[in-house]
């Protein structure tokens, strides 16, 4: 079906934002090849596009629009994992009910079978301590038992160098905002054994102004390791 | 995989941050100044922390928020009294879309190779002044945003047809009006009134 110029001229504003279909736009710009009026309207409306996104750009928002809006709202300090909450570890008794609460500890436990332990190489790997390997998958469930709940703190795991994060290859330290249900409260942490090794996942439960640090050997899996360290 | 659940903060923080800076767009669009497009976000984001839940069921969570931020600045217009501005939304239809589109492809101006381009801009903004704010705000969320016209409608809540007709229009009214500036394109024809 032939279109008029009027009908062509009412699709040159979709034409030039590119929001006219494949074959229309092959026919626009078939139309406006050979019709000077068209080709010339086309040209206005382009003039006008380009001078209206010149001209109206919108300004930045405030450099801490987003931290500020977003802290707000959830009552937050602003900064991001790691900062502050507008609820105090400080407070001295809720301070103390958390500390007995994570006195409990954690409970460290691996994916093994009976008889293996993550210093025991694989076969294949046996004696190499430091040269690249395969990476060995264990699961490790880390359990906190907590006398209450606790909105929004970060924990933190660090992991001795012979083992990484299996999602996140290459990092022995990540960080997670969570919140802690009163209770017991388990995170699974699928791990990659790189080679041979000792050394100690240290956990740290933050909430901005206190920290609860705890360490647990991960070279001898059989055993649980529960120390408390003073907060840092 | 982690068992913990997120923090509730966290959550909403992960669900919401990444639309906060088009919120933004969308508010000074409406709003007109940077200040009270930045409070508009944070009224709405804060009144929305406690709906967590239900944003998390939400499937297309941008036009759901721009609703919400649009309904929440007609709200606020409203109780400030302030003649806002009758809401894009509500804009009465007052030409029928084939009728309009019959007059709006008639005449153009054809100042493209006449205008002096360095004036368009101050000139484009003395113009939409002019335009009323439901009309501005269509056109430059249109034009200028980047909006697809089925964005508008959704945002807006009104039908496609009418966003169509209606952005035809505030175009065709804005050409009108660049017209009372023949020093721009003196050759130009007049629009059919």
């Amino acid at each position: 079906m032939t279109m008029s110029c009027a009908q062509y001229r009412s699709k040159l504003l979709p034409w030039l934002k590119r929001e006219l279909p494949e074959a229309s736009v092959l026919q626009v710009e078939q139309h406006v090849s050979v019709c000077p009026d068209c080709a010339r309207a086309a040209d206005s409306e382009r003039a006008v596009l380009e001078a209206l996104r010149d001209q109206q750009r919108i300004p930045a928002a405030s450099s801490d629009f987003q931290a500020r809006v977003l802290s707000a709202a959830t009552g937050r300090k602003a900064g991001g994992i790691g900062a502050g909450h507008a609820r105090a570890w400080s407070t001295p008794a809720f301070g103390g009910a958390v500390a007995a609460a994570l006195v409990l500890g954690i409970a460290l436990g691996f994916g093994l079978q009976p008889g293996e332990s993550l210093d025991s190489p694989a076969p294949s790997l046996a004696g190499e301590n430091t040269a690249p390997l395969v990476p060995e998958p264990r699961n490790v469930r880390l359990a906190f038992s907590s006398s209450q709940a606790l909105d929004d703190v970060t924990l933190t795991v660090e992991l001795p160098p012979h083992v990484e994060m299996a999602s996140y290859p290459g990092h022995q330290q990540l960080s997670w905002k969570v919140d802690l249900d009163k209770g017991e409260n388990v995170v699974n942490l699928p791990l990659n054994v790189l080679f041979a090794g000792q050394g100690e996942l240290v956990a740290r439960i933050n909430d901005g102004d206190r920290t609860q640090t705890f360490r647990a050997n991960l070279s001898e899996p059989g055993k649980l390791d529960n120390r408390l360290e003073p907060s840092s | 995989m982690l068992s913990f659940k997120l923090s509730r903060s966290r959550r909403f923080e992960k669900l919401v941050q990444p639309h906060l800076e088009p919120l933004y767009r969308f508010a000074y669009r409406l709003a007109g100044q940077q200040q009270d497009a930045e409070d508009l976000v944070q009224d709405v984001v804060v009144k929305l922390y406690p709906r967590l839940e239900e944003l998390e069921a939400v499937e297309q969570l941008r036009p759901w928020l721009n609703r919400v931020l649009y309904r929440h600045f007609i709200d606020q217009v409203r109780r400030k009294g302030r003649r806002a501005d009758v809401p894009v939304s509500e804009v009465a239809d007052t030409e029928h879309q084939d009728a309009f589109l019959d007059s709006y492809a008639s005449d153009l101006p054809d100042f493209a190779e006449q205008i002096d381009s360095a004036r368009l801009g101050p000139v484009l903004d003395a113009v939409l002044q002019t335009l009323s704010p439901d009309q501005r705000t269509l056109m430059l969320l249109y034009d200028v945003d980047g909006w697809s016209q089925e964005d508008v409608s959704v945002v807006l809540d009104i039908p496609l047809g009418t966003v169509k007709s209606r952005v035809h229009r505030c175009r065709a009214e804005l050409r009108k009006k660049l017209q009372g500036y023949p020093e721009l394109f003196p050759q130009a024809q007049r629009v059919k009134e």
